[in-house]
């Protein structure tokens, strides 16, 4: 793949690069290094990915494991005294703050499937294999979501309208 | 779908900084390694070394005279891998006939795990028996999907290798390597590693969507050593020289029936095997299965969401109608050189083949057998001799049959998972029910056959399906 198709497509993607690194890692910080990280995985990768079309889930789906490798990261530090002082608090990236910490309270994974599928647009077959994942499990996961959020909220017009998509 | 990314705030333009402050980092060129400069004796020495290394120690350093995997191309995707060294006949011993025995020693990687871990979990009630020649590897979270699989082979035997769209020459784990990538419709990678020192190739299938360092991850972690008579792993041919056409004539997909197909009537007894007879009672065709038991239809495919198989209800509508399936329709190639091309997907509706056989124990033993029933598609030639059916020869992606049911009385057993035989006490005669899907468009062709005896008898009870 050229360089110069290889950073459109890059670009092409940039906003959902910045919603799904924020979704998972909630630190804007933390958001640009693991997209930091990830592009430059994929750019060592890129002869691997044989079309063109398959490149934004294929980003995504390198990104996501960067950044599940930095919440691993942090987890196995999160007892010590001097990570914890330096903690940055939540960036919020939602234009609805309320939609954004109902969001926020799903577990990881689920918050991520909802979000590609949801947000994202992506389909049920696209999120597994952006996630590697079976489909069934995408499924699960989207039903657990909804269940999780409806019980946050009753009704809630955003959230009937985004699980409904 | 409509998107909700309007619930986010715009992307900050730091960001987008932050991306192209990436893209520049990967594209910069990378930095040279210093080679240190050595003393001029010192590298004299080093320079020997290096020149007669390859003579004194052929295999030091992976230097060899002659590689041992030499592709030949034979059409546009296709290489015959030419396993004789260059200027060597063909005719002759190999330098290193290897042991005669091997074993291939795997470790499935983190993610995946191998079949018998995998059978023994989905059918507790059923003892699998490992043939030792079919080494798969699963994904753990979709047991369903392809992984890996392993076959061995001799060095020495001439091997096709077609539906290539391109291949490259490489090392993993120290062994010889070739790496090629499918054309067409094809949907695996196929990886050959060489295993000099006993004389084995190793041919990998490998799922396309394993990300390449994975696979490479994988494949160097496999060995071949020698092996044992009761301990080894039997060479395949299963999957080698893929055939080629002798000529564009000829139609490699028509076979003559080789068995001698033995027609009977409705209620006409026939031999199933030593110890039982059976008897066709009736023969239909159905359009609705409403008023079949469903808990006896026999378990298709595993639901990993509910971790149970499929239900009744995946695969019959609420009006008791079998759902319709897909198929693909492709025009094929030689896969020499042409590819298979896809052409169109096409729904097809099923009906249900239900069918009620009479089975006597003629002996003073318990016996256990198979039904012994397959359903086949034959069409007739011009001189009225059936052969292997042509209809919807390059229609793919769906099965155009599957045994689906068998009532409770057959063998007693419950659950999706019942074997699919029967039981009789000594001189006992049942009644039992057996079922089949069928492609509708098919119906004409499907005749139902039962086995005179095991798998290799060559007589068959026939009954056509439809008058």
């Amino acid at each position: 793949m050229e360089n110069k198709l290889f950073e459109e497509l890059v670009l092409k993607n940039e906003n959902r690069l910045y919603r799904l690194s924020m979704s998972i890692l909630k630190n804007y910080a933390d958001a640009q290094d693991a997209v930091h990280d990830a592009i430059l995985i994929a750019f060592e990768k890129r002869e691997t990915l044989k079309n063109p079309d398959a490149f934004g889930p294929w980003l995504l789906r390198i990104l996501v494991r960067v950044c599940y490798k930095e919440l691993r990261r942090k987890q196995r530090f999160a007892d010590a005294p001097e990570y914890l002082q330096s903690v940055p608090s939540r960036d919020n990236p939602y234009a609805d703050v309320e939609m954004g910490a109902l969001l926020d309270s799903l577990p990881v994974k689920i918050r991520t499937t909802v979000l590609l599928h949801y947000v994202e647009g992506y389909s049920v077959k696209e999120v597994a294999q952006i996630l590697r994942i079976a489909e069934g499990t995408v499924k699960s996961r989207l039903s657990t979501g909804r269940t999780l959020l409806k019980e946050k909220l009753e009704t809630t017009e955003p959230v009937a309208q985004a699980c409904r998509g | 779908m409509k998107k909700q990314t309007d619930l986010f705030k715009p992307t900050p333009a730091g960001f987008h900084t932050a991306l192209e402050d990436a893209l520049a980092e990967a594209q910069a060129p990378k930095a040279k390694k210093r080679v240190p400069i050595l003393v001029p004796g010192v590298a004299v020495a080093a320079l020997l070394l290096l020149v007669l290394t390859p003579v004194m120690f052929p295999n030091v350093l992976g230097t060899k005279d002659e590689p041992s995997l030499v592709p030949e191309t034979i059409g546009k995707y296709a290489f015959d891998l030419n396993l004789v060294q260059p200027g060597q006949s063909e005719t002759a011993e190999p330098a290193n006939k290897g042991p005669e025995f091997v074993k291939l020693v795997v470790t499935p990687i983190e993610g995946y795990r191998d079949r018998a871990e995998y059978e023994a979990e989905l059918y507790p009630e059923t003892p699998w028996d490992p043939r030792a020649d079919d080494i798969k590897w699963y994904p753990v979270d979709n047991p369903s999907a392809n992984g890996y699989s392993f076959f061995l082979s001799r060095p020495e035997n001439k091997e096709l290798y077609t539906m290539v769209g391109s291949y490259q020459k490489t090392n993993i784990g120290g062994h010889e390597a070739i790496i090629i990538e499918p054309a067409g419709s094809y949907h695996l990678r196929r990886v050959l590693m060489m295993y000099e020192d006993v004389n084995i190739v190793v041919t990998c299938y490998v799922n396309m969507k394993i990300p390449m360092e994975d696979m490479i991850r994988a494949l160097e972690g496999i060995s071949v050593i020698e092996g044992t008579p009761e301990n080894n792993t039997p060479f395949s041919t299963e999957y080698k020289a893929e055939s080629f056409p002798a000529s564009p004539a000829e139609n490699p997909y028509l076979t003559v029936i080789g068995k001698d197909l033995i027609f009977k009537e409705i209620g006409e007894e026939f031999t199933r095997n030593e110890s039982i007879t059976a008897k066709m009672e009736s023969l239909e065709v159905l359009d609705n299965v409403k008023d079949l038991v469903p808990n006896e239809f026999l378990g298709y495919g595993y639901n990993y969401e509910t971790e149970s198989w499929l239900e009744y209800s995946d695969y019959v509508d609420a009006e008791g109608k079998l759902y319709p399936r897909i198929s693909d329709v492709w025009i094929p190639g030689d896969r020499v050189n042409t590819v298979d091309l896809f052409v169109e997907s096409n729904p097809y509706e099923q009906k249900y083949i239900l069918f009620r056989v009479t089975y006597t124990n003629h002996t003073d033993e318990d016996v256990d057998a198979s039904t012994g029933f397959e359903l086949n598609f034959y069409d007739t030639d011009e001189k009225g001799k059936l052969i292997k059916s042509m209809a919807l020869l390059n229609d793919r992606n769906a099965d155009r049959d599957e045994f689906m049911y068998l009532s409770r009385n057959a063998d007693g057993a419950t659950g999706k998972q019942r074997r699919k035989g029967i039981t009789l006490k000594a001189g006992e005669t049942k009644t039992i029910t057996i079922g089949y899907r069928c492609d509708e468009r098919l119906l004409d062709q499907a005749y139902l056959t039962c086995k005179n005896g095991h798998d290799h008898t060559m007589e068959l009870s026939t009954f056509k399906v439809t008058k």
